[in-house]
């Protein structure tokens, strides 16, 4: 580390980096990094400095290990271990036969969710005072450690002279302390509330005998792929010499083999016999002797390609043959490299099996014909991925679980209040957006991202024109995109160019005539430009397909209470729409604030005056300065005995 | 180098074909060559390598039990220094084992070479031969003149004559000089020796292996975890998301409500989850995909809590994608009822507590690289800058709405000050005794937090006090655990991070960052110390990781405070270890 930037401000470095690339290179290749550790046990004497007794406590295990939690699994008194480890096994139970004493308390909390405390107590403190005067104190916690849930069940050891005189949990979100009477050594259940500790009634147990062994790792394995790879274009050599193009369209299996090698003539005599059943299953195969590629490499003696025909003659070989060049065991190389995390050189021999111009899986070592067969049957009736198959053991996928599309994983990010980070993310997401082949599915998600883009703006209050080109690019490439279109008005609106917007909503409206918000967006516009029949016109449209819209039925009585237009202002419609909106929306400010226009319209000063002073200390409870100023000014007009004409 | 590597495995080839083992096809899985001590420019690692060689004749003399020609050669004519084993006084005692120190009174010198023969002896006489095992850290370099002054840590462990358990844990100071080709010994001093002892005779260790009377009967464990990950990673596609670390936890709950712990234990990409029940009489059994439990994606951290408090265990899973949270029907088994996607990092360790104190139980989520920051194939991150690495992945505080849905608070509470660390692990506790729950969470690669709850009325806000209270702990960090080890009834903390030795040695030389100042290659020095112990004063932490003697966790990962000897003083045990693979050439 020693060519690591020590300043954030330095780049890194490209030997910092290449050294970490270095390093993991060469664990992809199999060197160990800081291995062979032994676990640590640090026996506490007595709050003094600890004696290390890892070994000696049988702890001193070389698993690579990861997560450790204590937890007493066998019920008799004191913690034993389960560690994960990255080393076999997987999982590590060491019990606990130390025996210094065999005396402790070990208790399960259990909060009252009714007095705001989580069921499980996870927080909860306990002072457990021993009758020497000691006092010991415990935490209950869920995740602690690295990668670890230790038990539920708190420990208290008790030591050889002494028992206990008093048990105290301080549950999590009270102030005091709650006393528990009756516990001594053995396993309690505690209630919140209860004050009284309940012993627990399972027994302890006494684990049968049992080892375990790791399994010797076999070399061979059978590599199946979750998703096929494009197969790069493999050429091979014919016993004639010249240079042919390998067919991987079929199913195909080429297998690397050399006459000197036992395994490969094992798995060729293996193919061989099962000659009805692969040609059955439509199955192509060709052995690729790579002897001659093996002496280019080393610079021996050609082979005697005559003894390799002959090799192949013994055996009866039926399918096809040839010889393998070195770019062709570079290319096969390539693929497994490709595919593994551990670089290991390809045993010989090696098959892999092609269909469609991908590979599908490949064999180190040799391959079970039953395998092959499965194998060859699986890619001939679904020849897509299928991650199922390249697992071991079954179970299950939790991606279709998980959102993926990236504006609801754009919301995460705006819901946790990182406007920057999402902006980030969708900027990354137009990039990755290359993937998509469907050129109109590209487009439309394209549109999606630069609308929540202008979006991340809004949200962030900039001024409306850092967000309007993203609506426009939005409706460039989406031209009848709701949200955009609605986006675009609304900016547009702030920034006094109604006008601008008119016609893209109304292009969306004809292509979603069902969009009421649509309509009241254009109604509003309307409005604003003055054009009171024809925002009246389209508050109808959207209560036509959506007769419950407030914004619609509000904005319809505003504008028949108070339009300084002839045409427009209609009192007596206004007074039927504000019954309708009184019944409704009686706690809404804004439409308390429309009823008492259509009153004071119609002439009801009082009742108008009335709702005005109601509208007004809704209002000011919701402190919303701008409405408390207009609302004041209106209210002084009612008293007066006038109405409230817009301008 | 294609070449190379190529030539050299002709020969593997001649030796596979004789002994039929599947042989290898030349120049495939070509590797590349070791970093090697000697050409580096490093005097001092070179002295480092020299020294333990010649250490190698004393380990067999320990080891065997026998002192032949060798180990006297290993000195000079000169050679002055102490018993291996020096006077002792015993310092803690339980009902099993006796705990001794050197008791510092004035030891016999040995002297010549036939003096060391007798100081090795002092150790060995008593032992049984063959039992013994010994292992050395070379912890210190001083290069001189002619020579260099080595310090080593020893561990050794075995049993006496009498059939006791043993435990040596010791430092010596050494002085070397060169003579001819060789490097001679002509000093040695014990700077620290302390001894275990069991009281009786103990054929077996404190602890059993109990792995194979517990799960060896059960097929996912003869079938898959008996295996370890290198076995995995010569057969899965690295597409099933199959990783080299093997950060895969294990959460322990009651699965089913009868009463019997169970464990959830986490597994790689493109290996199932398993879930142990266990029986009546220790042992277990995997239910995992019965209990629709059995996630193939690689999984770190799992919790079992009653989330919607109906008194069952709900689990938490965390995947790469996100959290995948799932309701217990009561009877164990569980239904996906939200799938949290962390578009920030890839989260580690989860730790859950009611912060906010509304009587359910919220998740936070321990995250370490950024998302799509790591090569999938390498699975390494690039920390900048290595020592005070800025450039981690997001932390994610979630608030428990209720029904099983969530939301992000990170930010609002004030948690995402210093968060784009390497975080491995958090853990709650109450750690100043106001009644709120506070928030430690280690990072690799540099400092960690605190984060201290300061409410208001009903606003709650953290605010990170690691360095006000001194826990900044500079280094790699792994984990963090609360407990009080000193039964003054405040909570202490742990912080396990790495110990190296080659760290230890590198750092302290001139040559090393030698343009940086006295404070970064400090900092360099702290990120090889190893774990860390924080003794809570009441009005801060004191740093007492030295004293206490716990720092020698080496690359340490799980940490918790547990009771071993149920003597009411917490004890501390950690899991350790990176990557050990086939070839021993570490690195």
């Amino acid at each position: 580390m020693s060519q690591s930037p020590t300043k954030e401000t330095n780049s890194p470095g490209e030997t910092y980096l290449d050294a970490w690339q270095d390093l993991a290179t060469r664990i992809r290749h199999g060197n160990s990094f800081s291995g062979r550790e032994p676990n640590s046990a640090f026996l506490n004497t007595r709050g003094q400095r600890f004696a290390d007794i890892s070994l000696m406590a049988g702890l001193g295990w070389k698993d690579d290990g990861r997560g450790l939690a204590w937890t007493d699994w066998d019920r008799d008194g004191d913690l034993d271990l389960w560690i994960s480890n990255r080393t076999a096994p997987r999982v590590r139970f060491l019990r606990n036969d130390y025996e210094a004493s065999p005396s402790s308390a070990m208790l399960r909390l259990e909060g009252d969710p009714a007095r705001r405390c989580p069921r499980d107590a996870i927080g909860a403190v306990v002072t457990m005072t021993l009758t020497n005067g000691q006092r010991l104190v415990r935490h209950l916690s869920a995740g602690e450690g690295f990668l670890s849930q230790s038990s539920k069940w708190l420990h208290f050891g008790l030591g050889e002279t002494s028992s206990i005189r008093q048990v105290a949990v301080r549950w999590p979100g009270t102030e005091t302390e709650e006393v528990f009477q009756g516990v001594s050594a053995g396993r309690w259940h505690l209630r919140q509330g209860s004050g009284k500790a309940v012993r627990d009634k399972n027994k302890s147990a006494t684990l049968p005998k049992g080892s375990w062994e790791e399994p010797s790792t076999e070399s061979n394995a059978h590599v199946i792929l979750t998703d096929p790879r494009d197969a790069p274009t493999l050429r091979y050599r014919g016993w004639d010499g010249k240079e042919r193009t390998l067919n991987t369209q079929s199913p195909t299996l080429t297998v690397l083999w050399a006459s000197w090698c036992q395994p490969c003539l094992r798995e060729l005599a293996a193919l061989t016999k099962a000659r009805a059943q692969l040609e059955k299953a439509g199955l192509q195969v060709i052995a690729l002797n790579m002897e001659e590629a093996q002496a280019s490499l080393t610079g021996d003696a050609a082979p005697d390609l005559r003894a390799i025909q002959k090799t192949l003659s013994g055996l009866r070989w039926p399918f096809a043959s040839g010889r393998a060049s070195t770019s062709l065991v570079e290319d096969l190389d390539g693929a497994q490299q490709a595919i593994l995390y551990r670089q290991e050189p390809l045993p010989l021999p090696s098959s892999f099996l092609w269909h469609r111009g991908q590979l599908f899986s490949f064999a180190k070592g040799e391959i079970s014909v039953a395998a092959l067969l499965r194998e060859t049957k699986r890619v001939t009736q679904t020849p897509t991925a299928h991650p199922d198959h390249a697992v071991p053991l079954p179970g299950r996928w939790s991606t279709q679980h998980f959102i993926t599309n990236p504006i609801a994983i754009a919301n995460v990010y705006l819901e946790g209040g990182y406007t920057e980070d999402a902006r980030q993310y969708l900027e990354d997401s137009l990039a990755k957006l290359d993937r998509v082949s469907d050129p109109q599915i590209k487009r439309m998600q394209e549109a999606d991202i630069a609308h929540m883009l202008g979006e991340t703006y809004r949200l962030e209050n900039a001024p409306p024109k850092t967000a309007l080109p993203h609506y426009q690019r939005a409706l460039q490439l989406n031209p009848t995109h709701p949200a955009a279109a609605l986006s675009y008005a609304r900016a547009l609106a702030a920034l006094k160019r109604s006008k601008e917007a008119i016609p893209v909503l109304e292009r969306v409206l004809k292509q979603f005539p069902k969009r009421h918000d649509i309509a009241v967006q254009l109604g509003n516009l309307h409005q604003a430009l003055g054009q009171d029949t024809k925002a009246i016109a389209q508050y109808h449209a959207a209560l036509d397909a959506e007769p419950s819209d407030f914004e619609a039925l509000n904005q319809l009585c505003w504008i028949h209470a108070t339009s300084a237009q002839q045409a427009a202002r209609n009192p007596r419609q206004a007074m039927t729409l504000a019954q309708t909106i009184a019944q409704r929306y009686g706690n809404n400010a804004h439409a308390l604030d429309t009823v008492a226009a259509a009153l004071a319209a119609a002439g009801q000063w009082e009742r108008a005056t009335q709702t005005a002073q109601r509208a007004l200390a809704l209002a000011q409870q919701r402190r919303d300065p701008r409405l408390v100023r207009d609302l004041q000014a209106r209210l002084k007009l009612y008293q007066s005995r006038k109405p409230f004409t817009r301008r | 180098m294609r070449m190379l590597s190529f030539l050299s495995l002709i020969a593997l080839l001649g030796v596979a074909v004789a002994d039929e083992l599947p042989p290898e096809i030349p120049g495939t899985g070509v590797a590349t060559p070791k970093y090697d001590p000697n050409h580096g420019g490093w005097d001092s690692e070179r002295l480092a390598e020299e020294a333990s060689l010649q250490l190698n004749v004393l380990k067999d003399a320990l080891e065997t039990g026998s002192a032949g020609a060798s180990l006297a050669a290993m000195v000079s004519e000169g050679f002055a220094g102490e018993a291996l084993r020096p006077l002792t006084v015993s310092v803690f005692e339980d009902a099993v084992v006796d705990v001794r120190r050197a008791s510092g009174g004035k030891s016999v010198r040995f002297e010549g070479k036939d003096g060391w023969v007798k100081a090795v002896q002092t150790l060995t006489d008593p032992l049984q031969a063959g039992q013994l095992h010994a292992k050395f850290k070379t912890i210190g370099v001083d290069v001189e003149n002619d020579g260099a002054q080595l310090r080593f840590e020893i561990r050794l462990d075995g049993q006496s004559k009498d059939g006791k358990r043993l435990q040596v844990n010791a430092q010596w100071a050494t002085r070397w000089q060169r003579e001819g080709e060789q490097l001679e010994m002509t000093r040695f001093e014990i700077t620290d020796y302390e001894e275990i002892l069991t009281k009786r005779p103990h054929p077996q260790p404190l602890f059993a292996d109990a792995t194979g009377a517990s799960l060896g009967q059960d097929p996912a464990f003869q079938q898959q975890l008996a295996y370890g990950i290198d076995h995995w990673l010569a057969r899965l596609d690295t597409r099933t998301g199959i990783k080299v670390g093997g950060w895969n936890g294990l959460a322990i709950g009651d699965a089913n409500g009868d009463g019997i712990e169970d464990l959830y234990v986490c597994q790689n990409g493109g290996l199932p989850n398993r879930l142990f029940l266990g029986r009546a009489d220790g042992t277990a059994g995997d239910v995992a995909a019965a209990a629709g439990v059995d996630w193939l994606e690689t999984s770190r951290g799992a919790l079992w809590i009653d989330l919607d408090n109906d008194g069952d265990q709900d689990l938490i899973v965390a995947v790469s994608e996100g959290l995948l949270v799932h309701e217990n029907d009561g009877g164990g088994r569980f239904q996906v009822r939200s799938a949290e996607v962390l578009p920030f990092a890839v989260p580690y360790s989860l730790a859950a507590a009611d912060y906010d104190q509304d009587g359910d139980l919220d998740i936070f989520a321990a995250c370490y690289d950024r998302r799509g920051h790591v090569d999938r194939n390498i699975s390494l991150a690039r920390p900048v800058p290595y020592h005070d690495a800025n450039n981690g992945g997001r932390n994610a505080l979630l608030r428990n709405e209720g029904g099983f849905r969530f939301s992000h608070q990170t930010k609002r509470v004030g948690l995402d000050e210093h968060n784009t660390r390497y975080s491995y692990a958090a853990a709650w506790a109450d750690y100043d005794r106001d009644g709120d729950l506070d928030l430690y969470v280690a990072n690799d690669f540099g400092r960690n937090n605190l984060y201290r709850q300061e409410r208001q009325g009903d606003r709650i806000r953290f605010v990170d006090v690691a360095e006000e209270m001194g826990v900044l702990d500079i280094a790699a960090g792994m984990s963090a655990a609360w407990g009080d080890y000193d039964n003054d009834g405040l909570l202490d903390l742990y912080v396990s991070n790495m110990f190296s030795s080659a760290g230890n040695r590198i750092v302290t030389q001139g040559q090393f960052l030698a343009n940086e100042d006295k404070a970064t290659r400090a900092l360099f020095l702290r990120h090889a110390r190893g774990n860390s112990l924080f003794r809570n004063t009441g009005s801060g932490f004191d740093d007492v990781s030295i004293d206490a003697a716990v720092t020698q966790g080496r690359w340490a990962w799980g940490s918790a405070f547990a009771d071993l000897n149920n003597d009411g003083w917490q004890d501390l045990v950690v899991a350790n270890g990176f990557i050990t693979q086939a070839d021993t050439g570490d690195l």
